[in-house]
Protein backbone atom coordinates (compact mmCIF):
# COMPACT_ATOMS: atom_id res chain seq x y z
CA UNK A 1 0.00 0.00 0.00
CA UNK A 2 1.38 3.36 -0.97
CA UNK A 3 2.31 5.67 1.87
CA UNK A 4 0.47 8.98 1.65
CA UNK A 5 2.63 12.08 1.41
CA UNK A 6 2.85 14.07 4.62
CA UNK A 7 0.89 17.31 4.62
CA UNK A 8 2.22 20.83 4.97
CA UNK A 9 0.53 23.55 6.97
CA UNK A 10 0.04 27.00 5.43
CA UNK A 11 3.07 28.14 7.42
CA UNK A 12 5.46 25.46 6.16
CA UNK A 13 7.57 27.84 4.13
CA UNK A 14 7.97 30.14 7.12
CA UNK A 15 9.47 27.23 9.03
CA UNK A 16 11.91 26.21 6.32
CA UNK A 17 12.97 29.83 5.89
CA UNK A 18 13.64 29.98 9.62
CA UNK A 19 15.78 26.82 9.29
CA UNK A 20 13.50 24.71 11.43
CA UNK A 21 14.27 21.07 12.07
CA UNK A 22 11.18 19.52 10.41
CA UNK A 23 9.69 16.11 11.22
CA UNK A 24 6.69 14.08 10.13
CA UNK A 25 4.26 14.36 13.01
CA UNK A 26 1.24 12.11 12.44
CA UNK A 27 1.30 12.89 8.73
CA UNK A 28 2.16 16.60 9.09
CA UNK A 29 5.52 18.24 8.38
CA UNK A 30 6.15 20.41 11.41
CA UNK A 31 9.10 21.95 13.25
CA UNK A 32 10.33 19.96 16.22
CA UNK A 33 12.61 22.91 16.92
CA UNK A 34 14.26 25.94 15.36
CA UNK A 35 17.98 26.81 15.58
CA UNK A 36 17.61 28.03 19.19
CA UNK A 37 16.97 24.43 20.27
CA UNK A 38 14.24 22.72 22.25
CA UNK A 39 15.48 23.68 25.72
CA UNK A 40 15.97 27.37 24.91
CA UNK A 41 12.56 27.54 23.27
CA UNK A 42 10.86 25.99 26.30
CA UNK A 43 12.69 28.33 28.65
CA UNK A 44 12.06 31.43 26.56
CA UNK A 45 8.30 30.81 26.36
CA UNK A 46 8.05 31.21 30.12
CA UNK A 47 10.42 34.20 30.17
CA UNK A 48 9.02 36.32 27.32
CA UNK A 49 6.82 34.52 24.78
CA UNK A 50 6.79 31.74 22.20
CA UNK A 51 4.88 31.31 18.94
CA UNK A 52 3.77 27.88 17.71
CA UNK A 53 2.19 26.54 14.49
CA UNK A 54 -0.55 24.16 15.60
CA UNK A 55 -2.41 23.94 12.30
CA UNK A 56 -2.28 20.15 12.38
CA UNK A 57 -4.91 20.06 15.17
CA UNK A 58 -8.39 18.95 14.17
CA UNK A 59 -11.53 21.08 14.27
CA UNK A 60 -14.88 19.28 14.24
CA UNK A 61 -18.00 21.42 14.21
CA UNK A 62 -21.33 20.24 15.61
CA UNK A 63 -24.36 22.23 14.45
CA UNK A 64 -28.11 21.86 14.71
CA UNK A 65 -31.00 21.55 17.09
CA UNK A 66 -29.73 18.52 18.98
CA UNK A 67 -26.04 19.49 19.21
CA UNK A 68 -26.12 19.99 22.96
CA UNK A 69 -27.97 16.73 23.59
CA UNK A 70 -25.55 14.91 21.31
CA UNK A 71 -22.43 16.25 22.98
CA UNK A 72 -23.80 15.57 26.44
CA UNK A 73 -24.19 11.95 25.41
CA UNK A 74 -20.63 11.69 24.05
CA UNK A 75 -18.43 13.70 26.41
CA UNK A 76 -17.56 13.32 30.07
CA UNK A 77 -17.84 16.95 31.19
CA UNK A 78 -21.11 18.87 31.58
CA UNK A 79 -21.43 20.84 28.37
CA UNK A 80 -24.80 22.31 29.41
CA UNK A 81 -22.95 24.50 31.93
CA UNK A 82 -21.08 26.23 29.13
CA UNK A 83 -21.91 29.81 28.25
CA UNK A 84 -21.43 31.08 24.73
CA UNK A 85 -17.83 32.19 24.45
CA UNK A 86 -16.60 29.59 26.88
CA UNK A 87 -14.08 26.78 26.37
CA UNK A 88 -14.24 23.50 28.25
CA UNK A 89 -11.84 20.56 28.56
CA UNK A 90 -13.50 17.30 27.59
CA UNK A 91 -12.98 13.63 26.90
CA UNK A 92 -14.92 11.16 24.79
CA UNK A 93 -14.94 7.63 26.21
CA UNK A 94 -15.79 4.23 24.79
CA UNK A 95 -18.30 1.99 26.61
CA UNK A 96 -15.43 0.44 28.62
CA UNK A 97 -14.59 3.86 30.00
CA UNK A 98 -11.38 4.10 27.96
CA UNK A 99 -10.46 7.51 26.55
CA UNK A 100 -10.95 7.95 22.79
CA UNK A 101 -9.56 11.47 22.78
CA UNK A 102 -9.25 14.56 24.95
CA UNK A 103 -10.14 17.88 23.40
CA UNK A 104 -11.29 21.44 23.99
CA UNK A 105 -14.94 22.25 23.32
CA UNK A 106 -15.87 25.79 22.25
CA UNK A 107 -19.47 26.98 22.63
CA UNK A 108 -20.12 29.34 19.74
CA UNK A 109 -23.25 31.31 18.90
CA UNK A 110 -24.86 28.56 16.79
CA UNK A 111 -22.59 25.58 17.15
CA UNK A 112 -19.94 23.72 19.13
CA UNK A 113 -16.36 23.39 17.98
CA UNK A 114 -14.28 20.43 19.19
CA UNK A 115 -10.54 20.91 18.80
CA UNK A 116 -9.11 17.39 18.74
CA UNK A 117 -5.65 15.85 18.59
CA UNK A 118 -4.10 15.62 15.13
CA UNK A 119 -3.54 11.89 15.61
CA UNK A 120 -7.22 11.29 16.34
CA UNK A 121 -9.18 13.43 13.88
CA UNK A 122 -10.54 10.51 11.90
CA UNK A 123 -11.22 8.40 15.00
CA UNK A 124 -13.17 11.15 16.70
CA UNK A 125 -15.13 12.03 13.59
CA UNK A 126 -16.13 8.40 13.07
CA UNK A 127 -17.02 8.02 16.74
CA UNK A 128 -19.25 11.09 16.60
CA UNK A 129 -20.85 9.95 13.37
CA UNK A 130 -21.42 6.42 14.63
CA UNK A 131 -23.20 7.68 17.72
CA UNK A 132 -25.41 10.38 16.27
CA UNK A 133 -28.48 8.13 16.31
CA UNK A 134 -31.58 9.90 15.07
CA UNK A 135 -30.56 13.27 16.42
CA UNK A 136 -30.98 16.38 14.31
CA UNK A 137 -27.48 17.70 13.76
CA UNK A 138 -24.57 18.19 11.35
CA UNK A 139 -21.08 16.98 12.10
CA UNK A 140 -18.43 18.59 9.94
CA UNK A 141 -14.68 18.03 9.89
CA UNK A 142 -13.33 21.52 9.29
CA UNK A 143 -9.69 20.72 10.09
CA UNK A 144 -8.45 21.58 6.60
CA UNK A 145 -10.12 25.00 6.69
CA UNK A 146 -8.29 26.33 9.72
CA UNK A 147 -4.75 27.31 10.60
CA UNK A 148 -3.97 27.61 14.29
CA UNK A 149 -1.28 29.82 15.81
CA UNK A 150 -0.49 29.77 19.52
CA UNK A 151 1.13 32.66 21.34
CA UNK A 152 2.14 31.67 24.86
CA UNK A 153 4.06 33.31 27.69
CA UNK A 154 3.97 36.35 30.00
CA UNK A 155 4.32 38.86 27.16
CA UNK A 156 1.76 37.26 24.85
CA UNK A 157 -1.05 39.66 25.81
CA UNK A 158 1.14 42.67 25.11
CA UNK A 159 2.18 41.32 21.71
CA UNK A 160 -1.43 40.61 20.74
CA UNK A 161 -2.52 44.05 21.78
CA UNK A 162 0.18 45.64 19.67
CA UNK A 163 -0.85 43.39 16.78
CA UNK A 164 -4.30 45.00 16.80
CA UNK A 165 -6.31 42.78 19.18
CA UNK A 166 -7.51 45.80 21.08
CA UNK A 167 -9.76 44.16 23.67
CA UNK A 168 -7.47 41.27 24.54
CA UNK A 169 -7.04 42.37 28.17
CA UNK A 170 -10.74 41.72 28.78
CA UNK A 171 -10.51 38.11 27.63
CA UNK A 172 -10.29 35.64 30.49
CA UNK A 173 -8.75 32.13 30.56
CA UNK A 174 -10.89 29.45 28.90
CA UNK A 175 -12.93 32.00 26.97
CA UNK A 176 -12.86 33.17 23.38
CA UNK A 177 -14.05 35.94 21.08
CA UNK A 178 -14.52 36.14 17.36
CA UNK A 179 -13.58 39.29 15.55
CA UNK A 180 -11.15 41.06 13.29
CA UNK A 181 -7.64 42.25 13.87
CA UNK A 182 -5.87 44.24 11.20
CA UNK A 183 -8.75 43.31 8.89
CA UNK A 184 -8.24 39.56 9.39
CA UNK A 185 -11.18 37.54 10.81
CA UNK A 186 -10.26 35.08 13.48
CA UNK A 187 -11.25 33.31 16.65
CA UNK A 188 -9.09 34.26 19.61
CA UNK A 189 -9.15 32.08 22.72
CA UNK A 190 -7.25 32.50 25.93
CA UNK A 191 -6.18 28.88 26.10
CA UNK A 192 -3.05 26.85 25.69
CA UNK A 193 -1.04 23.77 26.43
CA UNK A 194 1.66 25.48 28.46
CA UNK A 195 0.01 26.58 31.71
CA UNK A 196 1.38 30.05 31.13
CA UNK A 197 -0.79 32.99 30.09
CA UNK A 198 -1.38 32.53 26.40
CA UNK A 199 -3.67 32.50 23.41
CA UNK A 200 -4.67 30.35 20.47
CA UNK A 201 -5.73 32.05 17.27
CA UNK A 202 -7.82 30.25 14.65
CA UNK A 203 -7.64 31.82 11.22
CA UNK A 204 -8.47 30.92 7.61
CA UNK A 205 -5.51 29.30 5.87
CA UNK A 206 -5.15 32.16 3.40
CA UNK A 207 -4.42 34.60 6.24
CA UNK A 208 -2.09 32.39 8.27
CA UNK A 209 1.20 33.71 6.90
CA UNK A 210 0.08 37.31 7.20
CA UNK A 211 -0.86 36.83 10.84
CA UNK A 212 2.33 34.88 11.62
CA UNK A 213 4.45 37.69 10.14
CA UNK A 214 2.44 40.31 12.03
CA UNK A 215 3.02 38.55 15.35
CA UNK A 216 6.73 38.10 14.66
CA UNK A 217 7.02 41.75 13.70
CA UNK A 218 5.28 43.04 16.82
CA UNK A 219 6.94 40.42 18.97
CA UNK A 220 10.49 41.30 17.97
CA UNK A 221 11.03 43.91 20.67
CA UNK A 222 9.47 41.58 23.25
CA UNK A 223 11.88 38.76 22.40
CA UNK A 224 9.19 36.51 20.93
CA UNK A 225 10.67 33.12 20.05
CA UNK A 226 9.77 30.61 17.36
CA UNK A 227 8.94 27.33 19.12
CA UNK A 228 8.45 23.81 17.85
CA UNK A 229 6.83 20.59 19.01
CA UNK A 230 9.78 19.63 21.20
CA UNK A 231 9.40 22.73 23.36
CA UNK A 232 5.61 22.28 23.35
CA UNK A 233 6.03 18.81 24.79
CA UNK A 234 8.28 20.01 27.62
CA UNK A 235 5.96 22.89 28.50
CA UNK A 236 2.87 20.72 28.75
CA UNK A 237 4.73 18.09 30.78
CA UNK A 238 5.86 20.75 33.25
CA UNK A 239 2.14 21.28 33.93
CA UNK A 240 1.28 17.59 34.02
CA UNK A 241 -1.06 17.96 31.02
CA UNK A 242 -1.67 14.58 29.41
CA UNK A 243 -0.56 13.78 25.88
CA UNK A 244 -2.89 11.40 24.05
CA UNK A 245 -1.04 8.31 22.96
CA UNK A 246 1.50 8.61 25.78
CA UNK A 247 -0.35 9.39 29.03
CA UNK A 248 -3.90 8.59 28.01
CA UNK A 249 -5.15 5.98 25.57
CA UNK A 250 -8.24 3.89 24.94
CA UNK A 251 -6.87 1.58 27.66
CA UNK A 252 -6.87 4.24 30.38
CA UNK A 253 -9.94 5.60 32.12
CA UNK A 254 -10.24 9.25 33.24
CA UNK A 255 -10.20 8.41 36.95
CA UNK A 256 -6.88 6.59 36.97
CA UNK A 257 -5.56 9.26 34.58
CA UNK A 258 -6.19 11.88 37.29
CA UNK A 259 -8.73 13.59 35.04
CA UNK A 260 -11.80 12.88 37.19
CA UNK A 261 -12.35 16.62 37.56
CA UNK A 262 -13.57 16.70 33.94
CA UNK A 263 -16.06 13.87 34.46
CA UNK A 264 -19.58 14.67 35.67
CA UNK A 265 -21.58 11.45 36.09
CA UNK A 266 -24.00 13.10 38.53
CA UNK A 267 -25.05 15.62 35.86
CA UNK A 268 -25.98 13.38 32.93
CA UNK A 269 -25.66 10.08 31.10
CA UNK A 270 -22.79 9.58 28.70
CA UNK A 271 -21.03 6.72 26.94
CA UNK A 272 -18.73 5.01 29.43
CA UNK A 273 -20.56 6.35 32.49
CA UNK A 274 -21.46 2.92 33.95
CA UNK A 275 -17.88 1.71 33.79
CA UNK A 276 -16.58 4.94 35.27
CA UNK A 277 -19.06 4.72 38.16
CA UNK A 278 -17.82 1.17 38.78
CA UNK A 279 -14.23 2.42 38.93
CA UNK A 280 -15.23 5.19 41.31
CA UNK A 281 -16.94 2.65 43.55
CA UNK A 282 -14.21 0.00 43.54
CA UNK A 283 -11.30 2.40 43.53
CA UNK A 284 -8.49 2.65 40.99
CA UNK A 285 -5.62 0.16 40.92
CA UNK A 286 -3.09 2.44 39.29
CA UNK A 287 -2.73 6.20 39.00
CA UNK A 288 -1.13 8.70 36.65
CA UNK A 289 1.21 10.88 38.61
CA UNK A 290 4.34 12.95 38.23
CA UNK A 291 7.89 12.27 39.36
CA UNK A 292 11.23 14.05 39.55
CA UNK A 293 14.51 12.20 39.08
CA UNK A 294 16.79 12.27 42.10
CA UNK A 295 19.58 10.32 40.42
CA UNK A 296 20.72 11.84 37.16
CA UNK A 297 19.13 9.96 34.28
CA UNK A 298 16.65 10.51 31.46
CA UNK A 299 13.30 8.73 32.11
CA UNK A 300 11.98 7.90 28.65
CA UNK A 301 8.51 6.71 27.66
CA UNK A 302 8.14 2.99 28.23
CA UNK A 303 10.84 2.60 30.90
CA UNK A 304 9.82 0.40 33.80
CA UNK A 305 9.29 1.76 37.31
CA UNK A 306 10.05 -0.17 40.47
CA UNK A 307 8.95 0.50 44.01
CA UNK A 308 11.25 0.70 47.01
CA UNK A 309 11.07 -3.06 47.43
CA UNK A 310 12.29 -3.55 43.84
CA UNK A 311 8.92 -4.69 42.60
CA UNK A 312 7.65 -3.63 39.21
CA UNK A 313 4.99 -1.03 39.87
CA UNK A 314 4.46 0.79 36.60
CA UNK A 315 6.05 2.59 33.68
CA UNK A 316 7.02 6.01 32.38
CA UNK A 317 4.49 7.50 29.94
CA UNK A 318 6.25 10.83 29.35
CA UNK A 319 9.67 12.14 30.33
CA UNK A 320 11.84 15.16 29.59
CA UNK A 321 14.54 17.44 30.84
CA UNK A 322 12.78 20.54 32.17
CA UNK A 323 14.92 23.61 31.54
CA UNK A 324 12.58 25.65 33.73
CA UNK A 325 13.14 23.33 36.70
CA UNK A 326 16.59 22.17 35.61
CA UNK A 327 15.62 18.61 36.43
CA UNK A 328 14.50 15.47 34.62
CA UNK A 329 10.76 15.08 35.15
CA UNK A 330 8.14 12.66 33.98
CA UNK A 331 4.63 11.28 34.12
CA UNK A 332 3.90 7.65 34.88
CA UNK A 333 1.32 5.13 35.93
CA UNK A 334 2.20 3.36 39.16
CA UNK A 335 0.19 1.18 41.53
CA UNK A 336 -2.12 3.31 43.63
CA UNK A 337 -0.19 2.65 46.84
CA UNK A 338 2.97 4.06 45.25
CA UNK A 339 1.34 7.19 43.86
CA UNK A 340 1.46 9.17 47.10
CA UNK A 341 3.74 12.24 46.85
CA UNK A 342 7.25 11.76 48.26
CA UNK A 343 7.16 7.99 47.56
CA UNK A 344 10.56 6.74 46.46
CA UNK A 345 10.46 4.95 43.09
CA UNK A 346 13.12 3.69 40.72
CA UNK A 347 13.21 4.12 36.96
CA UNK A 348 15.02 1.38 35.06
CA UNK A 349 17.33 3.02 32.53
CA UNK A 350 19.44 0.61 30.48
CA UNK A 351 19.27 -2.14 33.12
CA UNK A 352 20.18 0.08 36.09
CA UNK A 353 17.79 1.55 38.65
CA UNK A 354 17.76 5.32 39.08
CA UNK A 355 16.00 6.93 42.03
CA UNK A 356 13.03 9.27 41.60
CA UNK A 357 10.42 10.85 43.82
CA UNK A 358 6.66 10.96 43.21
CA UNK A 359 5.26 14.50 43.02
CA UNK A 360 1.79 15.84 42.28
CA UNK A 361 1.11 17.80 39.10
CA UNK A 362 1.77 20.57 38.20
CA UNK A 363 5.56 20.83 38.52
CA UNK A 364 5.32 24.60 38.04
CA UNK A 365 2.66 27.02 39.19
CA UNK A 366 0.23 27.89 36.36
CA UNK A 367 0.06 31.54 35.33
CA UNK A 368 -3.15 31.47 33.32
CA UNK A 369 -5.27 34.60 33.61
CA UNK A 370 -8.42 33.50 35.41
CA UNK A 371 -9.71 36.98 36.15
CA UNK A 372 -9.82 40.14 34.04
CA UNK B 1 35.27 21.26 7.54
CA UNK B 2 36.70 18.67 9.91
CA UNK B 3 39.43 19.85 12.22
CA UNK B 4 42.96 19.11 11.08
CA UNK B 5 45.22 17.10 13.35
CA UNK B 6 42.35 14.95 14.62
CA UNK B 7 41.37 11.41 13.77
CA UNK B 8 37.75 10.37 13.33
CA UNK B 9 35.53 7.32 13.60
CA UNK B 10 32.70 6.51 11.19
CA UNK B 11 30.39 6.96 14.18
CA UNK B 12 31.38 10.63 14.53
CA UNK B 13 33.79 10.57 17.45
CA UNK B 14 37.11 12.44 17.24
CA UNK B 15 40.45 11.58 18.83
CA UNK B 16 43.43 13.86 19.49
CA UNK B 17 46.63 11.89 19.97
CA UNK B 18 49.21 13.40 22.35
CA UNK B 19 52.07 10.94 22.90
CA UNK B 20 50.55 7.90 24.59
CA UNK B 21 47.24 9.60 25.31
CA UNK B 22 44.17 10.08 23.18
CA UNK B 23 41.56 12.72 24.08
CA UNK B 24 38.11 11.76 22.80
CA UNK B 25 34.87 13.59 22.04
CA UNK B 26 32.10 13.78 19.44
CA UNK B 27 32.18 15.93 16.32
CA UNK B 28 30.26 19.09 15.58
CA UNK B 29 28.16 17.13 13.08
CA UNK B 30 27.21 14.64 15.80
CA UNK B 31 26.23 17.27 18.36
CA UNK B 32 24.16 19.05 15.75
CA UNK B 33 22.33 15.84 14.81
CA UNK B 34 21.62 15.03 18.44
CA UNK B 35 20.22 18.41 19.39
CA UNK B 36 20.22 19.67 22.99
CA UNK B 37 22.32 17.27 25.03
CA UNK B 38 20.95 16.69 28.50
CA UNK B 39 23.00 13.80 29.84
CA UNK B 40 26.35 12.13 29.23
CA UNK B 41 27.26 8.82 30.87
CA UNK B 42 31.02 8.19 30.90
CA UNK B 43 33.34 5.48 32.27
CA UNK B 44 35.55 6.04 35.32
CA UNK B 45 39.31 6.32 35.49
CA UNK B 46 40.74 2.81 35.42
CA UNK B 47 38.00 1.34 33.21
CA UNK B 48 39.11 -0.39 30.01
CA UNK B 49 37.79 0.56 26.60
CA UNK B 50 38.11 -1.12 23.22
CA UNK B 51 38.24 0.38 19.75
CA UNK B 52 34.78 0.51 18.11
CA UNK B 53 33.05 -0.60 21.30
CA UNK B 54 30.70 1.48 23.40
CA UNK B 55 32.30 3.45 26.23
CA UNK B 56 29.25 5.39 27.32
CA UNK B 57 25.96 6.99 26.38
CA UNK B 58 24.90 10.44 25.31
CA UNK B 59 21.31 11.59 25.62
CA UNK B 60 19.63 14.47 23.93
CA UNK B 61 16.02 15.58 24.28
CA UNK B 62 15.24 13.33 21.33
CA UNK B 63 17.17 10.10 21.86
CA UNK B 64 19.97 8.19 23.55
CA UNK B 65 23.05 7.15 21.59
CA UNK B 66 26.04 4.99 22.37
CA UNK B 67 29.52 6.49 22.25
CA UNK B 68 32.14 4.37 20.48
CA UNK B 69 35.80 4.47 21.40
CA UNK B 70 38.34 5.37 18.69
CA UNK B 71 41.10 3.57 20.59
CA UNK B 72 41.57 0.66 22.99
CA UNK B 73 43.19 1.30 26.32
CA UNK B 74 42.61 2.44 29.87
CA UNK B 75 40.56 5.48 30.82
CA UNK B 76 42.76 8.07 32.55
CA UNK B 77 40.05 10.66 33.15
CA UNK B 78 36.46 11.51 32.29
CA UNK B 79 35.47 15.16 31.89
CA UNK B 80 33.88 16.09 35.25
CA UNK B 81 32.28 19.26 33.77
CA UNK B 82 29.91 17.20 31.60
CA UNK B 83 28.10 15.87 34.65
CA UNK B 84 26.69 19.26 35.58
CA UNK B 85 26.91 20.91 32.18
CA UNK B 86 26.28 18.46 29.34
CA UNK B 87 25.47 21.39 27.04
CA UNK B 88 29.25 21.94 26.73
CA UNK B 89 29.20 19.17 24.14
CA UNK B 90 26.85 21.28 21.97
CA UNK B 91 28.69 24.53 22.65
CA UNK B 92 32.31 23.42 22.29
CA UNK B 93 32.52 19.80 21.04
CA UNK B 94 36.29 19.83 20.32
CA UNK B 95 37.57 21.65 23.40
CA UNK B 96 35.48 22.11 26.56
CA UNK B 97 33.18 19.25 25.46
CA UNK B 98 35.96 16.61 25.59
CA UNK B 99 34.76 13.34 27.07
CA UNK B 100 37.53 10.94 28.08
CA UNK B 101 41.31 10.67 28.04
CA UNK B 102 42.64 7.21 27.18
CA UNK B 103 46.07 5.68 27.69
CA UNK B 104 46.28 3.91 24.34
CA UNK B 105 47.28 0.26 24.30
CA UNK B 106 48.08 0.25 20.60
CA UNK B 107 48.90 3.35 18.56
CA UNK B 108 48.62 1.26 15.39
CA UNK B 109 44.86 1.24 15.79
CA UNK B 110 45.04 4.73 14.23
CA UNK B 111 45.08 3.04 10.81
CA UNK B 112 41.43 2.07 11.39
CA UNK B 113 40.43 5.71 11.78
CA UNK B 114 39.72 8.50 9.29
CA UNK B 115 41.71 11.69 8.83
CA UNK B 116 40.02 15.08 8.39
CA UNK B 117 39.69 14.76 4.62
CA UNK B 118 38.25 11.24 4.80
CA UNK B 119 35.80 12.35 7.51
CA UNK B 120 34.64 15.25 5.37
CA UNK B 121 34.00 12.83 2.51
CA UNK B 122 31.98 10.63 4.84
CA UNK B 123 29.82 13.60 5.82
CA UNK B 124 29.21 14.49 2.19
CA UNK B 125 28.17 10.90 1.45
CA UNK B 126 25.82 10.81 4.42
CA UNK B 127 24.03 13.87 3.17
CA UNK B 128 22.74 11.94 0.16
Amino acid sequence: MEKTMPKKTSLYQKHTEAQANIIDFHGWLLPVNYPAGILNEAKQTRTTAGIFDLSHMGEIEIKGQDSLAFLQKIVTNDVSCMEKGEVQYNMACNPEGGIIDDFMTYRKEDSFLCVVNASNIKNVYHWFDKNRGNLSLEIEDKSDDFSLIALQGPLSEKILKEAGFKTVQDLVYMHFIEGKADGISCLLSRTGYTGDDGFEIYVENKHACELWDLFLERGKKHDLHLCGLGARDILRLEMGYPLYGNDITSETNPIEASLGWAVKPEAKDFIGKEKILEVLKEGIKRKRTGFIMKDRGFPRTGYEIYSGESQLTGNVTSGAFSPNLEKFIGACYVKKEHSVPRTKIFVKIRDKLYEAEVVNFPFLKPRTKKEA
Amino acid sequence: MAKEGLLFTKTHEWAKVEGDTAIVGITDHAQHQLGDIVFVELPKAGDNVKQSESFGTIESTKAASDLYSPFSGQVLEANPELLSNPALVNQDPYEKGWMIKIKMSSREEAKNLLDATAYDSLLKEEQH
